[in-house]
């Protein structure tokens, strides 16, 4: 942990499901990146978005294209999609990359919307 | 929150100067605002964070004490991060710290502020 140019990054990390309940008490806080591989037109047609997640697709996770905010390792990332699946190999790609904290929604946003929580389009 | 502000702060300032406080009252302000506040705390402002040691302290008795406003922050959604050399100098471990507070280095930092994030220091 000593080095200034250390960026948090964790070898072996693994990602796991939390549910909604423990997703909307992470959401909005600092430090907490919501991200939704699904494409655009596909978010609107369905669930809508949860505010403030983004879209960055699973080809692009796993190629490590990734917004600048991302070269923090030490986030925690929270992935979602329409059910859960994409979102848990969305996941497991953020892990492999090395970010430390991982996990996605059980049920994803569906789950998101049903239990009262509001989303955007 | 959909594209919430962001605000990072870098605190050099120990728990023998009175601008660690006025750090994280301004802190809780920007979170009470609605942004999403980020500490970066380097220098002797690794003090400030280290297990029991804000306990027993109020820099301003028109503030609350530096307890409060930390136990503030970080439930309101605030992050603490702490620069690794300057906790390895001071012979700290990541243990050392209060619960939440993450040794990770300037990377953290600039991500932020290439997303965009305003900046301020103290």
């Amino acid at each position: 942990m000593t080095s200034c140019a250390n960026a948090g990054a964790v070898e072996n990390s693994t990602a796991t499901p939390i549910t909604v309940a423990e997703a909307k008490g992470y959401h909005g806080r600092a430090g907490v990146e919501f991200v939704d591989p699904r494409p655009a037109d596909a978010i609107a047609a369905t669930t809508g978005k949860i505010p403030g997640a983004r879209l960055i697709s699973v080809e692009d996770v796993e190629a490590g294209n990734l917004p600048p905010v991302f070269a923090d390792k030490s986030l925690h990332v929270v992935t979602t999609c329409m059910a859960g699946p994409m979102a848990r190999r969305a996941a497991t790609a953020f892990a492999k990359a090395g970010f430390g904290r991982v996990n996605w929604i059980e049920g994803g946003t569906t789950a998101w919307v049903e239990a009262g929580h509001p989303t955007v389009r | 929150m959909e594209n919430a502000k962001k605000l990072a702060i870098v605190v050099s300032r120990g728990l023998d100067d009175e601008r660690a406080t006025v750090a994280f009252t301004i802190a809780n302000t920007g979170i009470a605002s609605g942004q999403q506040v980020t500490m970066f705390m380097v220098s002797s402002a690794v003090d400030v964070v280290r297990k029991g040691a804000a306990d027993n302290v109020r820099m301003n008795p028109f503030d609350p004490p530096m307890k409060e406003l930390i136990e503030n922050f970080q439930n309101g959604g605030g992050r603490i991060l702490v620069c690794p050399p300057c906790a390895k100098v001071r012979g700290y471990e990541e243990s050392d710290f209060i619960d939440g507070v993450q040794v990770v280095g300037s990377p953290a930092l600039h991500a932020q502020i290439l997303d965009g994030a305003s900046t301020l220091s103290f």
